[in-house]
């Protein structure tokens, strides 16, 4: 009797909570905190919350560049009746048909380019909040070579990247479209050229800086993983060697606080993953909303027979295109480090 | 960056004048082959020049201030569960020699410390409160045999 009152007692004693790591994720941008779910409960289900209220707010832009879209299809249409009237200079009409639809596309354009130079920024800035916070967090976890390999390699890479978009693939987008206009308008090969080339070097220049970023954190994962895992194994076999009650109680007392950094590691993670997608969707949508009804709207543009217009409003949304993979290059960036933070350590 | 990005826009802008040159009615008759030549010069002069004196961003000390920032939150992070794994140990060492006290008949107070290596195993114990010289001896030697804990590093009290 003696020895089961003794057993519970120790089942209780030892039963203590373990105080959580104190880390805590950062808030939001007030715009992004709007999206979030009141409380993060399933990962899953809070995505889908989030991607409901994103679209929900986009849809002034629906109408917006539906409008836009009409009043492209009426220049393009009086173009053409111009274009087939016989007498009319056709060199004239192609030029004015095209600054005319670029004029009408330069408003809203300017206000999405802002927006998406505006979304690398608050990435940028969010993603330098939340990396001590999971370094901290996986450090605790054991993960001490990891966490500062995955720590160097995001914020270098980061940065590169957000720099390079600001101050070269940003401006890059305005002479892609200034090239546009002046090779549709003058119909020069060489300013066609011009345009595919910036159009390729937008390209490149994010596809590779993503290329080394997935390969370093590949690589990095693997090596600062067993390395670390290594070093937990160690520890454990001391631990194992020693006098059996004073192993167990390090044993456990190392196991209690490595899972609960694990799991203040995984919250902060998941919070600071719906943060980064509630940061990057409403841009996201809003410019995917522009590129595609552009797309469309070049399509019914070369009905009427001025491809010039045509191919300006097709620039132009090549040109959204540009920008949402700006945009979801910085996003990606954040996610994959985030998730190679969380898988750390298991 | 800002050399890289004002490279670009140098081709981008020699492209552009060779292209309105070219436009000029009477001179595209006449010298179209000699404004050719000249544009196609400054063409080159404005993708050599520039390249020539790119100079790349200081890599050693950018590099060294994340390096900095990435150990700082990893030792915050050591820091933070190096002192929650002393707490866990203190407590669960405690409370092992409390309930083998009290299964003893002893009331006792424990306090433990800890050595200075990773595993922080418990060095030191103090005990104090009204217990038998019978009960001391088995609960000593118990200490000693489970906890790791000689006799000379144990206080007494009372």
């Amino acid at each position: 009797m003696k020895r089961l009152i003794a057993l519970i007692g120790l089942v209780f004693i030892l039963a203590m909570p373990v105080s959580a790591l104190e880390v805590e994720s950062p808030q939001a941008p007030s715009d992004a905190q709007d999206l979030l779910p009141g409380e993060v409960t399933s990962f899953g289900e809070d995505l889908w919350e989030l991607f409901k209220r994103a679209v929900k707010k986009a849809e002034p832009q629906i109408s917006q560049a539906a409008g836009l879209c009409l009043s492209l299809t009426a220049i393009s249409m009086l173009a053409g009746i111009l274009h087939s009237t016989p007498g009319k200079p056709v060199a004239a009409v192609e030029l004015a048909g095209v600054i005319a639809a670029a004029l009408l596309l330069l408003n809203q354009t300017q206000s999405l380019i802002t927006c998406a130079s505006q979304t690398v920024v608050e990435l940028s800035e969010y993603g330098k909040l939340l990396l001590p916070v999971m370094t901290t967090a996986l450090a605790a976890q054991g993960g001490i070579t990891g966490s500062t390999a995955l720590y160097m390699g995001t914020a270098v890479f980061d940065s590169v990247l957000s720099s390079l978009i600001s101050k070269l693939l940003i401006p890059l987008v305005y002479i892609f479209l200034a090239l546009a206009v002046a090779s549709k308008g003058t119909g020069q090969e060489m300013l066609k050229k011009l345009q595919g080339f910036v159009k390729w070097l937008v390209s490149w220049g994010l596809k590779i800086i993503m290329y080394i970023f997935t390969g370093y954190i590949s690589i990095t994962g693997v090596v600062a993983g067993a390395s670390d895992e290594a070093a937990v194994k160690a520890t454990k076999l001391t631990m194992s060697g020693m006098i059996p009650m004073v192993g167990g109680i390090l044993s456990d007392a190392s196991e209690a606080v490595v899972v609960g950094a694990g799991m203040a590691k995984n919250a902060v993670g998941v919070y600071g993953m719906l943060a980064i997608l509630a940061i990057w969707i409403s841009p996201f949508i809003r410019i995917g909303i522009s590129y595609l009804i552009l797309k469309l709207t070049a399509v019914i543009c070369q009905c009427f027979g001025v491809k010039q217009i045509a191919g300006v409003v097709e620039n132009f949304s090549e040109a959204m295109g540009m920008l949402l993979a700006m945009t979801g290059a910085c996003c990606m960036l954040l996610l994959i480090s985030m998730i190679c933070f969380m898988k750390g350590m298991g | 960056m800002q050399s890289l990005g004002q490279f670009v826009l140098c081709v981008v802008g020699a492209a552009l004048i060779y292209s309105i040159l070219s436009q000029i009615p009477g001179v595209k008759s006449k010298h179209a082959g000699l404004i050719k030549v000249i544009c196609g010069v400054f063409m080159i002069l404005c993708v050599a020049a520039p390249a020539a004196n790119l100079s790349l961003t200081d890599w050693d000390k950018w590099e060294l201030s994340f390096s900095a920032d990435a150990n700082a939150a990893a030792q915050e992070g050591l820091h933070q569960v190096n002192e929650q794994y002393k707490q866990v140990i203190m407590e669960q060492t405690r409370a092992y020699i409390l309930d083998k006290a009290k299964s003893l008949g002893s009331d006792v107070e424990v306090s433990v410390v800890l050595d200075d290596s990773a595993l922080c195993v418990p060095q030191f114990v103090t005990i104090s409160g009204s217990i038998s010289p019978y009960d001391k001896q088995l609960l000593s030697a118990w200490i000693a045999d489970n906890i790791g804990i000689s006799k000379e590093d144990q206080k007494w009290i009372g």
